[in-house]
């Protein structure tokens, strides 16, 4: 997921690390490293919002917005491996759109455990599998295997600028399903999946955009 | 001199900090810690306190490095998920030698330890840790 971010020219981490240099890193709590994590930056995104009739030219369609909240806490929470406020958005997604055939996914892998728990808890990858799909080339551009995860580096790569992340999250996707985003860019991609969520998920928003 | 944690603060949670004090939802059953105003489980707010047991298993840990301003003496600073039967905390492992490394599923029991000094005029805060069980909890 990472390494997609050499192609992104609004990455903060534009360029590919290996998974040696990972774990050989400053270790900031076992067996998480430095480069597990985000690196803190500023950043700004927007998107233009108007209904169907008032826009000659959109970009892309932003078919559902859905959102759920949760304990948002480790030791509170049964199962501290799944995310429930992302299962249960994803749950109402749903029941509100066809999420069949996604092309691209950009999610909130705030650290590498997190990119891979919300692959998880959607089902993309089965519980506990999510990692090493990820390292049998799974999700990436190249793989040919599973929709494409996180094209524009994702949160560690791109960058978390906290409150604005979700609105690049969206408006990547919207690039991606116009065929305009000017990095890695997903052949033909017609629907794209967001998750955002917040510290340990106490709340997620999982929104699809679509190509029009 | 400067503080960067409330000293009020501290002292509100002081039954939460050296007792484990928790709350049991009336409503539903569950208990959580520390206490809130309402239940996190179903949103009941008729809770009573409860103390949780002094003794329980370590489900996972992780030894960070990244440790704050007066508790680098201690660093790195190992913090457990700790199964107490009745919910679960986080809390600050301690008194973790080369013959006593944490494992999953290891007993572990509640002690009274140093967390953090603040500043140089400020209060040196104390809080229950957990360590290996020697079966002799002392508080
Ligand atoms: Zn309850």
């Amino acid at each position: 997921m990472h390494n997609n971010a050499k192609e992104n020219p609004y990455a903060m981490l534009n360029f590919t690390i290996k998974p040696e240099k990972v774990s050989k890193a400053q270790t900031i709590a076992d067996p998480i490293t430095l480069l597990d994590t985000y690196p803190l930056g500023d950043g700004a995104a927007a998107l233009v919002l108007s209904n169907k009739d008032a826009s000659k030219s959109p970009l892309a369609k932003l078919s559902a917005v859905e959102s759920a909240t949760d304990i948002g806490s480790l030791d509170l929470a049964d199962d501290p491996l799944t995310i429930s406020s992302v299962a249960d958005a994803y749950k109402r997604l749903q029941g509100a759109v066809n999420t069949d055939d996604i092309d691209l996914l950009e999610v909130h892998d705030s650290f590498t455990i997190t990119g891979l728990l919300i692959l998880e808890t959607l089902g993309i990858a089965p519980r506990g599998k999510a990692a090493q799909m990820v390292a049998e080339g799974w999700f990436s551009p190249t793989g040919g295997k599973g929709p494409i995860v996180n094209p524009s580096g994702g949160l560690k790569a791109r960058g978390h600028p906290i409150g604005a992340t979700g609105v690049y999250q969206v408006a990547e996707a919207a690039l991606q399903v116009a065929g305009k985003f000017p990095g890695v860019q997903v052949r033909g991609a017609r629907k794209g999946l967001v998750v955002s969520m917040n510290g340990l998920g106490s709340n997620a928003f999982v929104s699809l955009v679509e190509g029009v | 001199m400067s503080m960067d944690l409330s000293i009020s603060r501290h002292w509100r949670r002081k039954y939460s900090i050296y007792r484990l004090q928790a709350a049991r939802c009336k409503a539903c059953g569950r208990v959580h810690y520390p206490p809130r105003p309402a239940c996190p489980y179903c949103g009941s707010r008729d809770l009573e306190l409860v103390e949780l047991p002094k003794h329980g298993k370590l489900v996972s840990f992780t030894k960070v490095y990244a440790v704050p301003e007066g508790a680098r003496a201690q660093s790195p600073v190992y913090v457990g998920l700790v199964d107490l039967g009745a919910t679960k905390v986080v809390a600050e492992l301690t008194d973790i030698t080369d013959q006593t490394q944490p494992k999953e599923g290891m007993e572990v029991e509640a002690v009274l330890r140093r967390t953090r000094v603040d500043g140089e005029a400020g209060l040196i805060y104390y809080a229950l840790k957990f360590r290996p069980a020697i079966g002799v909890p002392d508080v």
